[in-house]
């Protein structure tokens, strides 16, 4: 088949389609709204630049909810799939953080698979996100300062693991800062089968938990491995990653 | 607002042939039609550097596949559409479009997007290159394999199609 032959079939292969509607409305709504966000954003930013602490990072937990689109209304927070943490970080209040976790929430929103829904930052929570035990699920970011070389390897056949847990599957790829990550579905308490997904940033341990850390949700929806390391591999949010690893004013300590 | 003409001005006239580009690339309609709007929306956010491009269109053929390779929303697109029944038991000579779509869709991402540009858009090597991010011999290689790909998958039938 040369060339030729190819162009003048995908020719006549998109010749039947019909024209989509008109976009250009949409987009100029959708972008004029972006932009002033954006300049908003970047107000806010410039406003808390001056107060950055330089204090030492500690274990930090943040979490937008994931909403499943059928979802009824969210259920109260069932104690045995509710975060933890009581503490709201210090940075809590800051609009700058508001917006970073919207900005995050968005990003998180385009890396995941459509099936998750609607992910929102925990507004009403300032610290942490409860989730309900009917199709709601935080999403939780955990990042350790104590160096570490590499993320928690993939167990090998007849060598000791690094994981704790009963580990059900597990993948290991390079993401595009040249830095390993790997993820895991690993059997918790209860049979429940909990994925998670780590790196190394800057030294500090990341970890991204889909959809609880150290608990066991009644219900865990479906991601592949290879899913949770496109989310860390995702442009927007390793950007994101990065930007909120520097705030510790963003973080509990 | 003078920008907000100027795009919407290239916009409407190159929408449509940005959908077609974009259905070669995603498979279905719905997911073009994403992935239409989601680069012309890039293309707004930056407008005030955009339009000091040299050439407007290939500014616009390179954040679509860009936005298309770069996208977890491309990746679940395809996964719905490989998912598709009748996507996937497309008979080969019975039609044309889902024969060639099934196709390329056994493509990885990239070597699509080369076909789409190379072939369809008629970008040059290097054109192509400069679209991905990739050197002119990484393009040469991927769309040498894609050919080979293609002619393997649509085998006898290319013929058929070709001639009908």
């Amino acid at each position: 088949m040369s060339g030729t032959e190819l162009r003048e079939l995908l020719d006549r292969a998109v010749a039947p389609v019909d024209d989509m509607p008109d976009l250009v409305p949409r987009v100029l709504a959708a972008g004029r709204s972006s932009v002033r966000r954006r300049r908003a954003v970047t107000t806010g930013l410039g406003a808390v630049a001056g107060v950055v602490a330089t204090v030492g990072v500690a274990n930090v937990v943040w979490g937008p909810v994931v909403e499943w689109p059928s979802a009824g209304p969210a259920a109260s927070p069932s104690p045995s799939s509710v975060s933890s943490s009581e503490t709201p970080p210090p940075g809590a209040d800051d609009p700058a953080f508001r917006a970073f976790k919207g900005r995050m929430a968005a990003a998180l929103e385009d890396a995941l698979p459509a099936r998750l829904g609607v992910v929102r930052s925990a507004a009403s929570a300032p610290g942490y996100t409860a989730a309900s035990a009917q199709g709601t699920f935080p999403i939780t970011f955990r990042l350790d300062p104590w160096g570490m070389a590499q993320p928690t390897r993939c167990p090998v056949e007849g060598q000791p693991s690094d994981s704790d847990a009963a580990v059900v599957s597990c993948l290991e790829q390079r993401l595009p800062n040249g830095q390993l990550a790997s993820a895991f579905h690993e059997l918790a308490s209860g049979g429940t089968v909990l994925p998670r997904v780590e790196t190394v940033i800057d030294g500090k341990w990341l970890q991204l938990y889909l959809f609880a850390y150290q608990e066991s949700p009644r219900k865990v929806p479906s991601i592949t491995d290879r899913q949770l390391i496109s989310v860390l591999a995702d442009r927007k949010v390793a950007a994101l990653v990065q930007e909120w690893s520097v705030h510790p004013e963003w973080q509990i300590g | 607002m003078r920008g907000d003409d100027e795009f919407s001005e290239f916009a409407t006239a190159r929408q449509q042939a940005m959908y077609r580009q974009a259905y070669l690339l995603c498979g279905n309609a719905d997911a073009a039609q994403d992935l239409v709007q989601a680069t012309l929306l890039k293309l707004y956010r930056s407008w005030p550097r955009v339009v000091k491009a040299d050439n407007l269109v290939a500014y616009g053929h390179k954040t679509m596949v860009r936005t298309y390779l770069d996208g977890q929303r491309r990746w679940r697109r395809e996964r719905a559409w490989h998912a598709r029944p009748d996507g996937a038991a497309a008979s080969p000579s019975s039609d044309l479009r889902m024969t060639l779509l099934a196709a390329l869709s056994e493509l990885p991402p990239r070597a699509r997007a080369v076909v789409v540009l190379r072939f369809w858009d008629d970008l040059s090597i290097d054109q192509t290159a400069e679209a991905l991010g990739c050197s002119a011999g990484t393009v040469k290689a991927q769309s040498s394999r894609a050919l080979a790909v293609l002619r393997e998958r649509l085998g006898a039938d290319f013929h058929v199609l070709h001639e009908n």
